[in-house]
């Protein structure tokens, strides 16, 4: 058995509202998957219902092998950390987290150990006599962590699990999380609609939209071959410019309103109408000089952002019709160039994604 | 803070100018204690202060309709050693225990149900109805309903169940006990429904999630986390229904005489205000037994918060 979850046909509706349709998805067994998307797309919904906490309208949900639609959250063999936490207020951190383990009735001793080896994987073990009022929001979301894995789940839900925290203690607990995910090797599915967190921790992303699946497939591949406009946008920052492919331009022939572009497309393009993804990293720009070589066109600075490691340029090009954002990696000495500047763009067309418009 | 002024002068410069740094740099604190001297005023002018002359007076004595102060506990005595005290003691008790334990116990799944089944507040509302009509309505509502000539008995005499009336239905424990839990429902439905509303869904899915059932997720998540509400609205219906001497009087047939009306009638129709003080102090006493008791009882259960289970 290698698919921890396996979705098929999952669809859910709140009386008119489609809030889920027709979702095909397979986690494997101990990676981190994450579901991604922007509000109110379903990650949540989706999420439940693997839970158990919502009924798919239609569909089945198969975890670890066995066919668990119709089972009760209780039955299934799946833990969640919930976004608040939702720790016991009226038990201590040990409590909590023995919870589960309490309630499949296992031995005194098991408990114990169990319970203090779960601490000691969130680094909380000194903390198990503390009430829950008493710990700070990253301690609490180990603790709520900790319960959830001493059950040793076949997969671990986590809901927006840093939502709450702010951003340093943020990136500390996401590498938490990723130890951890390689300390226990358990299969987790993260929901999250911040895509810094989605790329940092996935094995895989799932994008969701509108209740659909986007796309899939690991972040190297979301983000340099996005398959729709709606996921160019979503990762990282990035120009979407209308041109035209084949036809009257010629075959592997892209004209955009800068310049004519050799292209050769990785998917089956129909000729006419596209919009290209141009990530702002991939362009680079010089000083306007004299004459322009293959593939450079013309361009003058609107504003510049310098950020420390990258200088941003917002850059009019084709005669002013089109502003493009260029990403420049600044060095010791370098001069960020003034608004006004004339300059020379030069692009990679081998690493434009060109989608049917 | 007398007794340390005047033991030690020296002090009192020094203290005396604290406040005025206190009032001159803390706004916060003053507009704080501004806030909250109107309810204390109410509750020192309404509440304190008659409590203290009462309990002053249970010392004092009596005759017809004087209080002549005194510092005796001979009324105490008095109550303590007559067993009428204790009769309507016993009818108060079970009149506060059933009425407390009904209505808790009814109103429970009424609230669950308005907190985390639907989204309406309609039946809260309707049950708050109830409330708007008069405490003495709702009694001759329940004798008319129960009575011997009442909606009850003619339908079962007419369907021939029964040849004569249920003298038990009205005027009987039956009948007070049914009329003060109509009357307390409102009451503790509405402090379980705040109470519940305190405890998020989250936990209760939590507890399904980390293999609860509902028993379960009731006793070991529900009942400790919502405690406070639960041991507020019973000792709250608990009081009220214990002390509650005007049903029992229409209603209750030979268990008429509970305490509050022994005490009520030192007040009006005996005029032997200090006995009916020191009744009512000895009442109080035995309110606050039994608040130990429920706490000590749900605490017993595991049914408290506050608890390790772990070495
Ligand atoms: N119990 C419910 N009743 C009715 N509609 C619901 C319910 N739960 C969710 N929805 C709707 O379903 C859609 C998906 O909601 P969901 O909570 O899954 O979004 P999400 O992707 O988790 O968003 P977010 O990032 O804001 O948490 C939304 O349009 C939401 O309004
Ligand atoms: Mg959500």
């Amino acid at each position: 058995m290698t698919n921890s979850i396996e979705l098929t046909g999952i669809s859910k509706s709140y009386g008119s509202l489609t809030a889920l349709g027709k979702v095909d998805l397979t986690v494997k067994r101990n990676e981190i998957l994450t579901l991604l998307g922007p509000s109110g797309c379903g990650k949540t919904t989706l999420m439940r219902i693997i839970a158990g906490f919502e009924q798919p309208t239609t569909g089945k949900v198969v975890i670890d092998g066995k066919d668990s639609t119709s089972l009760a959250p209780e039955q299934r063999p799946v833990n969640m950390v919930f976004q608040k936490y939702a720790l016991f207020p009226h038990l201590d951190v040990f409590d909590n987290v023995a919870f589960g383990l309490r309630l499949k009735k296992t031995p005194k001793d098991v408990i114990k150990r169990e319970v203090i080896k779960a601490l000691e994987l969130v680094q909380l073990e000194t903390y198990k006599n503390r009430w829950i009022s008493e710990l700070s929001g990253g301690q609490a979301q180990r603790v709520a962590l900790a319960r959830a894995l001493v059950n040793r789940p076949a997969v671990l839900l986590l809901d927006e699990p840093l939502a709450a925290l702010d951003l340093k203690i943020r990136h500390h607990m996401l590498n938490e999380i990723k130890r951890i995910h390689e300390e226990t090797s358990t299969t987790f599915v993260y929901v999250t609609h911040d895509q810094d967190e989605a790329m940092i921790l996935s094995d895989r992303v799932v994008l969701l939209n509108k209740g659909g699946i986007e796309q899939i497939g690991g972040p190297e591949e979301m983000y340099w071959s996005p398959r729709t406009l709606f996921a160019a946008k979503f990762f990282g920052d990035t120009n979407i410019v209308g041109g035209t492919y084949g036809a009257s331009t010629g075959e592997g022939q892209i004209q955009l309103p800068f310049g004519r572009f050799a292209h050769a497309p990785k998917v089956a393009l129909q000729a006419g109408p596209v919009n290209v993804s141009i990530r702002p990293e991939t362009l680079s720009l010089a000083p306007a000089h004299g004459h322009l070589a293959e593939g450079e066109f013309l361009g003058k600075v609107k504003d510049t952002s310098f950020i420390g490691n990258r200088v941003i340029y917002r850059v009019a090009v084709a005669g002013g019709t089109l502003d493009l954002k260029c990403q420049q990696l600044p060095t010791p000495g370098s001069h960020t160039l003034p608004p006004g500047a004339d300059v020379s763009l030069k692009c990679k067309p081998e690493s434009f994604v060109v989608l049917p418009a | 803070m007398n007794a340390v002024n005047q033991s030690k002068p020296v002090v009192v410069g020094a203290e005396a100018s604290v406040p005025i740094k206190t009032v001159s740099i803390d706004k916060k604190a003053l507009s704080g204690y501004l806030l909250a001297t109107p309810p204390l005023l109410f509750l020192i002018i309404f509440f304190l202060v008659p409590s203290i002359l009462l309990f002053v007076a249970s010392f004092w004595t009596s005759k017809t309709f004087t209080m002549i102060p005194a510092a005796t506990i001979a009324n105490y005595a008095r109550t303590l050693s007559a067993s009428g005290f204790y009769d309507s003691l016993w009818i108060s008790m079970q009149n506060g225990f059933w009425t407390a334990t009904l209505s808790t116990v009814i109103s429970a799944p009424v609230a669950y149900y308005i907190v985390y089944k639907t989204r309406s507040n309609a039946v809260l509302y309707l049950a708050l109805v109830s409330w708007f009509s008069s405490y003495l309505v709702r009694v001759y509502a329940w004798r008319t309903i129960l009575g011997t000539t009442g909606v009850i008995n003619s339908t079962l005499q007419q369907f021939g169940i029964i040849d004569q009336p249920l003298e038990w239905l009205v005027f009987s424990k039956f009948s007070v006990i049914i009329t003060l839990v109509h009357i307390m429902l409102p009451f503790t439905l509405l402090l379980l429904v705040s109470g519940l509303r305190d405890i998020k869904k989250d936990y209760l899915e939590a507890s399904a999630d980390l293999g609860g059932g509902g028993f379960t997720t009731l006793w070991k998540v529900i009942i400790p986390m919502a405690h406070k509400s639960i041991v507020s609205s019973f000792m709250f219906t608990f009081v009220l229904a214990a002390s509650d001497y005007i049903t029992p009087q229409l209603l209750g047939g030979r268990d008429a005489m509970t305490t509050g009306l022994l005490i009520a009638n030192q007040f009006r129709s005996v005029g032997n205000w200090p006995l009916g003080a020191a009744m009512a102090y000895l009442l109080l006493a035995v309110f606050m037994l039994v608040y130990a008791t429920l706490l000590g009882v749900l605490r017993a259960a595991n049914l408290a918060p506050g608890k390790r289970y772990h070495d």
